[in-house]
């Protein structure tokens, strides 16, 4: 599926698609590789309070410290934990979840078809914050509820997906014929189907998990995500505001452009991953 | 073809089912997941009857078909509930008090959103493959990825601290007052015959809107880019342009006409994004809308209210999507089935 | 002086480091009153021809060189502004695919208007009437201006293509595979029309098409093109008496005879070039069964033989 030659036809035809997908993969990269390695990159606990709250960045704390003293640099390093233990589950959740639904009901048809395809797009069609917010409300704060919040949000966008995928390739005609041939309901979805609605999932997953950091941080920022001493940059977001207009920018400022960064990062490994597999037509 | 008229009453026939839908969405999510309101209100101390008291005022004692069926006729006769604090005020109300600041603010949104994003979109169409093209792509990607409390913040900070120009909370001045006519300052501004209330309204907007705007602008940009080209690409551009047909006519009135059908689907779509993006500038900007009026509620645990507001959100959802969809199949006339 | 000469037009799409070569140092000219088809599969730089004309060739398309003289001038010398004034009133265009040629959501009489009034200082009334009559002329009848391009049929919309195409009075259609999405019946139709142009009204005609046959029946010239390269030019008559280069004479014996015993169905061998990197030498070579080693080194020059143009080996290579 992913060769070579599809990136070298990349580079050669569209050397700035090329270029914005290789930033995106080492952005995505990058974060995973501080998420894994936090213990070692961190030069405080993140947790505890270490020096005077509410220090400017300096050299002992390049992004300064936060209100209780804590230091910023550690607690956005150990933020990558969080965003993508969190981030990513959902997503995966919501992905299984998503197309399971979506082969189901589209390749069984019928009424479950219809009915689940009513639900979802009405899911689907509800601000996901909000939709979000409710659930969160609801089930109250934790890690297990927040990562549910996130994935009920984005189950429908992995059904139309799939779905959509799975009308289209059961109409065509060597799938019939492969029916009349005897295939059974197995051998159909997961020689026919599968292929054809592979190559989409990446870019699709991307974009999703790009969106899905940007839910988790607004999550955390209204409260209702995480709940309190783990370092979540959507939270120390939320933490910093109160200090903000008293001129202690820091505290918010770093937490929140990681959070830009990293969905930018995800923004544009979709991007690219969408004109390496589906080159525009547009030359 | 089908007359509009026909082509609406279908359409509008055709949202109950999606409202129901959202309804029970609601109601699944409020009373079915674990939980027990009655406990976080009234706390651990309250005796037996005390509860048994506020379960049955609340009807949470029913079993969950009459619950449901309760619920529905509620809502659908316009009630949606009262408060369980403070003075029991029916909840419709409340959202209703604060339902103007919001829609200025998603008002102020969209239309930063709308210009930005189609300047953006059909400019970089038109400049297909240069580096202008890649810049506002990439501007596109940026904005939309902007955190809006990050954005805000930013905002707050350079605009409202350090250069004084703009105020960072609130809607208006506190010594300004202003008659109440629709709720939307700027319109009642000028029907009290206040210039200085309407600019003062307009300055307390402006950052708010701006943040709102930018992000969801990245979306636009990309529609907007995507649907342009799409519309360029086809034949019919060429053969006006094979016609002599001027090069501004063939941009705007022939491809930005026809573009426009799959972007205002979009935007349409895009609403949700925008009531979402509000509830977050609502909160970093301290305006007093419904957003901010949810979050508040959550935080005392006013579950009925919590509820009525997001029955409130998909009432809207609903709504939009209607009137899009009725414009659409005005402007399109291939479209009515 | 001809209506229109083409000297050694060089028309290219360049995307990154990959170049094709779709119209590849083409010369030719055209008189008044002529209707010239050029025939040739698809990716041979038939369109690409047309498209140059006109100079609307879509992204990534460029005219890297030649000079393409109508009426005295050099189209390829005149300023975008200069060029527009030409494009729908002295060059006009008849496109394929006539649903998608036509804006969806404007009415078909108000596009004509548009036309008309875009070059002519005229009232819209007056326009209004001109193209009712435009209407009328190519067959449709006059009320059909208020309906949408989606109302009409196939036929229909082609002939009010053309309809939009005349109401201008331009000296030279280009019309680009006019009747390929279209019935026989509704083809012969449209033909008879170009016909007609062509003695009614002296307009000339530049036909695109892959349809041999099509092309036999109807123009006075024919262009054959292979590759970006224009291996055949002259009359029809005696380009169908007596086909000079191998692969014209290839397509007209794949053209099935009606009335002859057909036992076997006879095709060229082979496919296309990719244009990215043609074959080395004469770009038909690997299809010919004419071909000699001199055909695989050298590219033919372009041979004058009594009033046709000839790109082959086989007549020698005084230009």
């Amino acid at each position: 599926m992913m060769n070579l030659e599809l990136l070298r036809k990349l580079w050669k035809r569209r050397r700035v698609d090329f270029i914005l997908l290789i930033i995106g993969v080492i952005i995505v990269v990058a974060t995973l590789l501080v998420a894994i390695f936090a213990p070692w990159i961190a030069p405080y606990n993140p947790y505890v309070s270490v020096d005077d709250a509410l220090l400017p960045p300096g050299p002992k704390h390049p992004m300064g410290t936060d209100n209780l003293g804590r230091d910023v640099y550690s607690r956005a390093i150990y933020g990558t934990r969080t965003v993508i233990f969190v981030v990513l589950i959902s997503t995966v959740v919501s992905l299984v979840v998503g197309t399971v639904l979506g082969l189901i009901s589209g390749y069984f048809g019928g009424s479950i078809d219809r009915v689940l395809s009513m639900i979802m797009d009405s899911i689907y069609a509800f601000p996901g914050l909000i939709l979000a917010i409710a659930v969160a409300a609801m089930l109250g704060p934790g890690v297990v509820n927040t990562m549910i919040s996130i994935s009920v949000v984005y189950i429908p966008t992995y059904f139309r997906m799939i779905r959509g995928q799975v009308l289209t390739v059961k109409s065509q005609l060597y799938v019939e014929a492969a029916v009349a041939l005897g295939a059974t309901n197995k051998i159909i979805i997961l020689k026919y189907i599968l292929p054809n609605v592979l190559p989409i999932i990446p870019v699709v997953f991307s974009m999703n998990v790009a969106d899905a950091v940007l839910t988790e941080a607004g999550l955390s920022f209204l409260g209702l995500g995480v709940p309190a001493p783990l370092p979540d940059w959507g939270f120390d977001l939320k933490n910093g505001q109160r200090n903000l207009l008293a001129g202690y920018w820091w505290i918010s400022t770093f937490p929140g452009i990681l959070i830009v960064i990293l969905a930018i990062g995800f923004s544009l490994l979709s991007e690219g991953l969408n004109e390496l597999f589906n080159p525009s037509r547009r030359w | 073809m089908v007359s509009l008229k026909v082509y609406i009453i279908t359409r509008l026939l055709m949202t109950i089912p999606m409202i129901l839908i959202l309804l029970t969405l609601v109601f699944f999510i409020m009373r079915i997941l674990p939980g027990d309101p009655v406990l976080a209100i009234v706390g651990m101390k309250a005796s037996p009857e005390q509860i048994e008291r506020i379960r049955h005022e609340l009807g949470l004692d029913k079993d969950w078909l009459h619950q449901y069926i309760d619920y529905i006729t509620m809502v659908f006769s316009g009630n949606l509930g009262n408060s369980m604090i403070w003075g029991r005020r029916p909840v419709i109300n409340e959202i209703w008090d604060r339902f103007p600041a919001t829609l200025e603010l998603s008002i102020g949104g969209f239309i930063v959103s709308v210009i930005l994003g189609l300047l953006t979109g059909v400019f970089s169409s038109i400049k297909q493959g240069t580096k202008t093209d890649v810049g506002l792509r990439l501007f596109s990607i940026i904005a939309y990825s902007l955190f809006i409390p990050l954005l805000g913040m930013i905002f707050q900070l350079i605009f409202g601290v350090y250069l004084r120009l703009f105020p960072v909370a609130g809607r208006k001045s506190p010594l300004i007052s202003i008659t109440w006519y629709t709720g939307l300052y700027t319109i009642d501004s000028l029907l009290s015959g206040s210039i200085l209330g309407f600019f003062d309204a307009i300055w307390h907007l402006i950052l708010p809107s701006l943040t709102l705007g930018i992000v969801l602008s990245g979306v636009y940009t990309r529609l907007v880019r995507s649907s342009m080209l799409d519309v360029l690409a086809e034949d019919f551009i060429r053969a006006l342009r094979a016609r002599g047909i001027p090069e501004n006519s063939v941009l705007f009135k022939h491809a930005l006409k026809n573009a426009f059908i799959p972007i205002l689907t979009m935007m349409g779509l895009q609403f949700a994004l925008l009531l979402a993006g509000a509830v977050l500038t609502e909160t970093t900007f301290s305006w007093p809308g419904v957003g901010t009026f949810l979050m508040e509620r959550i935080e005392y645990r006013d579950y009925t209210t919590v509820q009525g507001t997001i029955v409130f959100y998909a009432f809207l959802v609903a709504l939009v999507s209607l009137i899009v969809d009725i414009i659409y199949a005005y402007i399109d006339p291939r479209i009515r089935y | 002086m001809p209506l229109l000469s083409v000297q050694n037009l060089k028309s290219y799409y360049i995307l990154g480091d990959e170049v094709v070569k779709a119209v590849d140092d083409v010369s030719f000219e055209m008189e008044k009153g002529e209707i010239v088809t050029f025939v040739g599969e698809s990716g041979s730089g038939k369109s690409t021809l047309g498209l140059s004309i006109i100079r609307l060739l879509p992204y990534p398309g460029k005219i890297i060189d030649g000079k393409i003289i109508f009426k005295g001038r050099d189209l390829l010398e005149l300023s975008e502004k200069e060029m527009s004034k030409i494009r729908g009133k002295e060059i006009s265009s008849v496109f394929q695919d006539p649903l998608t040629s036509l804006d969806p959501l404007m009415r078909v009489g108000d596009q004509i208007v548009e036309t008309i009034t875009t070059h002519f200082d005229i009232t819209k009334e007056e326009a209004k009437s001109q193209a009712r009559k435009y209407l009328e002329l190519v067959g449709i009848p006059a009320e059909r201006y208020y309906d949408y391009p989606h109302q009409f049929s196939g036929g229909m919309r082609q002939r009010a293509m053309i309809a939009m195409a005349i109401a201008t009075q331009p000296s030279l259609i280009i019309a680009d595979e006019p009747t390929t999405a279209l019935d026989v019946i509704v083809q012969a139709q449209i033909m008879q029309l170009f016909r007609r142009l062509r003695d009614e009204l002296g307009v000339s005609i530049i036909l695109i098409t892959h349809d041999i046959s099509l092309a036999m029946e109807v123009s006075d010239k024919i262009g054959v093109m292979y590759a970006g390269h224009l291996v055949e030019y002259g009359s029809t008559i005696k380009i169908y008496e007596d086909p000079l280069h191998p692969y014209t004479k290839g397509l007209l014996e794949a053209v099935p005879n009606i009335e002859a015993e057909v036992t076997e169905f006879k095709y060229i061998p082979g496919n296309p070039p990719d244009l990215t990197s043609p074959p080395s030498g004469c770009r038909f070579h690997p299809r010919c069964r004419y071909a000699t080693e001199k055909c695989k080194r050298q590219e033919p020059k372009i041979v004058v033989r009594n009033g046709r143009l000839v790109k082959c080996h086989l007549y020698g290579d005084e230009a």
